[in-house]
């Protein structure tokens, strides 16, 4: 099951999903903003962090943000980070926007209704949440 | 180890990491205690770019060999601001870290 916790103060949403620990976890920067964490091999997705969590939904509502930064990773790991968001549990919280006549992809950060699950979460600024 | 704990980037400005923010970055693949220093060692010495969503988002990057789990280089998000009960004093500090490949 994943977890999934948004910091307030920070504005930072991360999701863990589940997997098997201490194989490698590669952390991919797709902008600026927003870090998928992917097992190379087996091609899943493990991890996610999005900084600046709720201007990036409303950003990325009127304008899809470029995925710029993942044009530095190796064609292998770009073909692997487009294949995951576009499927889920990824495709979940991004949508990819693609055209022909761009040079890079973009996506749309979904916006997610953040709803606390453990009391005693609550009074720390780390919140655990339940994606509905 | 006190806390907060205070370094100055290299353009002179003081950044705090409290450990509330500490335990956050732990949430991060790879991130533990043994990565501190080079959370720190980043923010001393690491050029800064700012986000581009959010104007008052500082990111410092910087390389480290054999980082965990296949990663590269250590990454810092600093919030700037200036403290509201006096204007000409900045209050720097640390969102989180990660780790990238």
């Amino acid at each position: 099951m994943k977890e999934i916790y948004y910091d307030a103060e920070g504005d930072i949403l991360t999701i863990d999903f589940p997997r098997i620990k201490g194989k490698k976890e590669l952390g991919l920067q797709l902008a600026d903003n927003i870090v998928l964490y992917v097992n190379p091999s087996e091609e899943k997705a493990v991890h996610m962090i999005f900084i600046s969590y709720s201007r990036l939904v409303e950003y990325t509502r009127r304008t899809p943000l470029k995925l710029d930064m993942l044009a530095s990773y190796p064609k292998r790991l770009q073909r692997t980070a487009l294949k995951l968001i576009q499927q889920p549990p990824v495709s979940n919280f991004l949508e990819l926007k693609t055209s022909d006549t761009e040079t890079y992809h973009a996506v749309r950060v979904k916006k997610l209704i953040l709803k606390p699950t453990i009391l005693e979460e609550q009074q720390r600024s780390t919140t655990k949440v339940s994606l509905k | 180890m006190t806390w907060p704990i205070e370094v100055a980037d290299r353009y002179g400005h003081t950044i705090y990491m409290t450990e509330e923010r500490w335990r956050h970055a732990k949430l991060h693949p790879g991130i533990d205690d043994s990565i501190l220093p080079k959370a720190l060692s980043t923010l001393r010495t690491s050029k800064r770019r700012l986000d581009r969503i959010y104007s008052r988002v500082f990111i410092y990057q910087k390389g480290f060999p054999n980082l965990p789990l296949g990663n590269r280089q250590v990454v810092v998000a600093v919030k700037f601001e200036f403290d509201p009960l006096d204007v000409d004093k900045e209050n720097n500090f640390v969102l989180t870290a990660y780790l990238r490949h």
